[in-house]
């Protein structure tokens, strides 16, 4: 049954507990209760005030005229009847004070005049305070245990000038209470004038800054103040009343104290130190120099500060070595750099600046002694030499009276300030553009007649450049009408000319050397020293600080072309490609140059073509030496491999990886590039490129006939050795085989025109069945797309084209040119309709 | 001067009162307004001879009052301000609107009368 039980009852975890109702009502009633008190209590007190208030307004507006007739009572002046009102008056006062209420009133009116009033009429207003005994209340209220009363009684004392009251306030001087304390100090010095002697006396507690203020204050308002000398409370033991005494002096100017100012200077307390510092500043106290010297050290920075300050203001030159010590020994900047400002404020001008300062005198010195006369420059002897053009080999023969300096100028960018300011006078410029040595034959002559000679022997123009140096000059058509810009060029002017003045120099040596023959000696591009680059790369150079000098000895360096071996095939053929574009004579050095050390036979193909489109004088001289014209067809075909670019710019790992790729997807097109590879430096590549060969060569069903071949290749690749890239030359007959070997399409069907391997090429090589076939269905295999004769239609348009076609298929007998047309899998499509067609005749 | 209307124009109470005093006294009709607004309602309806006001008034300052005087009004009004020391700049600019004259607390009633009376003199 408890079980049942337990089933039926629910057991409340948390039972709010129970309160009776009439409790709840019992709280209603007294909250209720409260509240009305509260408010009740709230409402009396508001209204008692506010009618107290009014009462307060009431009571001062008729009291206020009261006061006023008191105020301005002239006695027996007036008439009989203003002498009797003012009787009444006053009885009538009388009456009123003797409510408290009413004098409490009357007390704040004449305390509140009393601030706007001035002159006769607040004094007046200070004798009827008096007069009505009202000050009595404030002595009372300096009698009660609560500060703030005490110090409101104070207060009201003080302000009206109740005299009598000094010598019961004077006993709150050192109150424990600070306010009154306070209240008691300021009342002292107001009520009379030797207050402050009292409370300088015998105050033993702190006086605050502000309770100083206060109480100067009080006392430059005090009329007819003399103050006290106050060097006498420089000896006070409480330090507050010195500090004050010291302020009090420097107010009053009182420099009678002269030598206790002097002392306090050693005084422990900052403050004070400070105040004397300031006093001993102030009233120039020059025998304080040395005890300010003497304290120095012991004092912070800021008294420091303080202490050179004052010796700047009293200081005189014996104290300059004091101050230099300081400067050397302190290691505080602040005091180190005031150290230096006071020197110079005692004297002027001692200690110059330093920081930051160049020194163009030395400059100036140097520049004067290395400057070049025209005279000099007239008659400096050049002695050079006429084999290479080598800075390295040229030297300039140093003259015994002028000296070079060559240590003077260390960079090209200073000799192009020095030439911006005076042309070409100075002669490190000399020594920077005049190229040196030799150490053949020396032949001395004189520039001038260099130059002649120059201008005798050579087509070069001279341009006469500050009458005394002369530049060879390229005219416009020979730049521009190219596509490269000479290195020369530099970035300004002066560069220029300081390398046409070195070109002219060399143009001297090899007028010297020989007169009849000087382009055989140098070659063309070597004798202007210039140096071709593409437009492009001009502005990386300009770009570039570093070819801001034009170096000789780096000519070879910064020739583009020569670095051509070094680069990869793919920059190559780029390089080749902008040659092609650019069309220029100037380059058939390089292609020549190409043509012989060019290891690989596609590039050095590529630049023969290239040569034959320049010059077609080139060619002939060329044509013995260079690839037939079936081997470079064939090059061109295998670098029309799609695969050619890729492997190109790939590494070892991806050239693998490309050659998988080939032997998957790869066809005959392919075979051609692949065979390039087989002299590849790789071993690795030439062994999987064979292998790759065979493959695709068995897949063209043509294995047969190659396989003998290609084993053989194998074979001979496997044992052959390497040879280095640059010792690999053309060799047209071996050329010519291994173009031999490489093309499987017959290299009778290869036409100049038809340079990329197309399938058409290679029906030959297709089964004869499958040929015959195509034929009697006049289907035509499509044109192998190149990588860029991919051409994408739209589907609507295709759409459109499909129509119209039906529609001409409708109305006109489709044309056989237009059957060509149609793709192959359009014609595989329509085979079947074409089948039917034909077996229905 | 008996017939010498002053308006006073101030808000302390008891210093209104005292001047009031003071100024009828030596015989001038003074009227007196406590703020701003009781100084309009009486130059709508009064022309004074002189007025004496205090910088410092509720709802509309002694500037104002004299903005107030030379430009809407457009009268020649001598104009006394009354101002606490150390107020100089409010001083500059009363008399940049048209202030004659000026006198600062705490007041000394002998000698605004000195003064109502050479302001008076002059028109």
């Amino acid at each position: 049954m408890k079980i049942i039980s337990f089933t039926y009852y629910n057991i409340a975890l948390i039972n709010a507990p129970k309160i009776h109702t009439n409790l709840l009502w019992d709280l209603t009633i007294l909250f209720a209760v409260i509240g009305v008190i509260y408010f009740t209590t709230i409402f009396f007190f508001r209204n008692k005030i506010g009618a107290n208030s009014k009462k307060v307004v009431q009571i001062k507006k008729e009291l206020s005229p009261m006061i006023s007739e008191f105020l301005f009572y002239e006695g027996e002046e007036g008439t009989k009847e203003e002498r009797r009102t003012y009787v009444n008056l006053k009885i009538e006062v009388r009456e009123l004070i003797k409510d408290q209420f009413h004098r409490k009133i009357l007390s704040e009116i004449l305390l509140d005049l009393q601030k706007d009033v001035s002159g006769t009429t607040k004094k007046r207003l200070f004798k009827l305070y008096k007069d009505l005994g009202l000050h009595q209340d404030a002595f009372n209220k300096l009698k009660s245990w609560r500060w703030e009363v005490v110090s409101k009684g104070i207060l009201e004392l003080t302000k009206m000038h109740v005299d009598e009251a000094y010598s019961f306030i004077t006993k709150h001087i050192n109150d424990r209470r600070s306010v009154v304390r306070k209240q008691a100090e300021i009342a002292i010095v107001t009520l009379r004038k030797e207050g402050i002697n009292y409370f300088l006396d015998n105050t033993r507690n702190k006086v605050s800054q502000w309770q100083q203020l206060k109480l100067l204050d009080v006392i430059r308002n005090t009329e007819d103040y003399k103050p006290p000398r106050f060097k006498a409370w420089l000896t006070s033991k409480n330090k507050d009343v010195v500090l004050f005494s010291l302020r009090l002096i420097k107010h009053y100017n009182q420099s009678d104290a002269r030598t206790s100012i002097v002392e306090l200077v050693k005084h422990k307390n900052k403050q004070i130190k400070e105040e004397a510092i300031d006093c001993i500043k102030k009233f120039n106290i020059t025998e304080a120099i040395d005890v300010l010297k003497t304290v120095f050290r012991k004092n912070d920075v800021h008294i420091k500060l303080l202490i050179l300050d004052a010796i700047g203001s009293l200081g005189s030159e014996n104290d300059i070595e004091f101050l230099k010590k300081i400067h050397k020994k302190e290691s505080n900047f602040n005091i180190k750099s005031k150290a230096l400002g006071v020197i110079n404020t005692i004297m002027p001008d001692t200690i110059l600046p330093t920081e930051g300062i160049e020194e163009f005198a030395n400059k100036l010195d140097e520049l004067e002694k290395n400057t070049v006369t025209e005279d000099y420059w007239k008659q400096k002897e050049i002695n050079v030499d006429n084999s290479l053009i080598n800075e390295n080999d040229i030297k300039v023969d140093e003259s015994e009276d002028e000296i070079f300096n060559k240590e003077d100028v260390d960079t090209l960018e200073e000799v192009k300030d020095l030439m911006i300011e005076d042309t070409f006078e100075t002669d490190e410029i000399v020594e920077d553009f005049i190229p040196e040595q030799v150490d053949h034959t020396k032949i001395d002559v004189t520039e001038e007649e260099a130059l002649n000679q120059i201008l005798n022997d050579t087509d070069i123009e001279v341009l006469e450049l500050e009458d005394e140096v002369y530049v060879p000059v390229f005219s416009d058509d020979d730049i521009e009408a190219t596509a490269f810009l000479p290195v020369v060029t530099a970035y300004d002017t002066i560069s220029e000319e300081i390398d046409e003045v070195s070109n002219d120099v060399i143009e001297e040596n090899e007028s010297l050397e020989q007169e009849d023959n000087i382009e055989n000696i140098i070659p063309e591009e070597d004798f202007l020293q210039i140096d071709f680059i593409l437009k492009d790369q001009e502005e990386d150079i300009e770009s570039n600080p570093i070819n801001e000098t034009i170096d000789i000895k780096s000519y070879e360096n910064i020739n583009h072309y020569s670095s051509f071996f070094e680069k990869d095939d793919y920059n190559k053929t780029l390089l080749l490609d902008t040659i092609e574009d650019a069309k220029d004579e100037k380059d058939i050095p390089l292609l020549k140059e190409i043509l012989e050390q060019e290891s690989n036979k596609l590039i050095r193909g590529r630049a023969w073509e290239i040569l034959k489109d320049i010059s077609n004088e080139e060619i002939e001289y060329y044509r013995v030496d260079t690839p037939n014209e079936e081997n470079v067809d064939l090059q061109n075909a295998a670098m029309n491999s799609i695969f050619y670019q890729l492997f190109q710019v790939s590494d070892h790992e991806c050239k693998l990886m490309l050659l998988d790729e080939i032997l998957e997807i790869g066809d005959a097109k392919e075979v051609v590039f692949l065979k390039s590879l087989l002299d590849d430096s790789n071993k690795e590549i030439r062994i999987k490129a064979s292998t790759i060969i065979k493959e695709i060569q068995k897949r063209n069903n043509n294995l047969e006939e190659e396989e003998v071949s290609v084993e053989e290749d194998i074979d001979s690749i496997l044992n052959k050795e390497l040879k280095p890239l640059k010792a690999v030359n053309l060799d047209t007959e071996e050329d010519l085989n291994y173009a031999k070997e490489v093309v499987f399409v017959p290299k009778e069907d290869v036409k100049e025109e038809d340079v990329t391997f197309n399938i058409k090429d290679s029906k030959d090589l297709l089964p004869l069945e499958f040929c015959f076939v195509l034929d009697s269905l006049d289907i035509e295999l499509p044109k192998p797309f190149s990588v860029f004769d991919i051409d994408f239609e739209l589907n609507e348009r295709k759409a459109e084209k499909k129509e119209n076609e039906q529609e001409n298929t409708e109305e006109t007998p489709q044309p056989e040119e237009s059957k060509k047309e149609q793709s192959f899998i359009d014609q595989i499509i329509s085979l079947s309709s074409r089948i039917r067609g034909k077996s229905n005749g | 001067m008996n017939n010498l209307q002053l308006l006073l124009a101030e808000d302390d109470n008891l210093l209104a009162s005292l001047l009031n005093y003071r100024l009828k006294k030596e015989g001038y009709n003074v009227s007196i307004a406590a703020n701003g607004k009781e100084v309009k309602e009486y130059l709508s309806t009064n022309i004074p001879d002189i007025i004496v006001s205090d910088i410092m008034m509720p709802y509309l300052s002694g500037l104002e009052l004299i903005d107030f005087v030379r430009k809407d009004l457009k009268y020649n009004t001598p104009i006394i301000i009354i101002s606490s020391a150390g107020n100089e700049e409010n001083v500059l600019s009363a008399f940049e609107l048209g202030a004659n004259d000026f006198i600062a607390k705490p007041v000394n009633p002998s000698e605004l009368i000195v003064r109502v009376a050479r302001e008076l003199n002059k028109v």
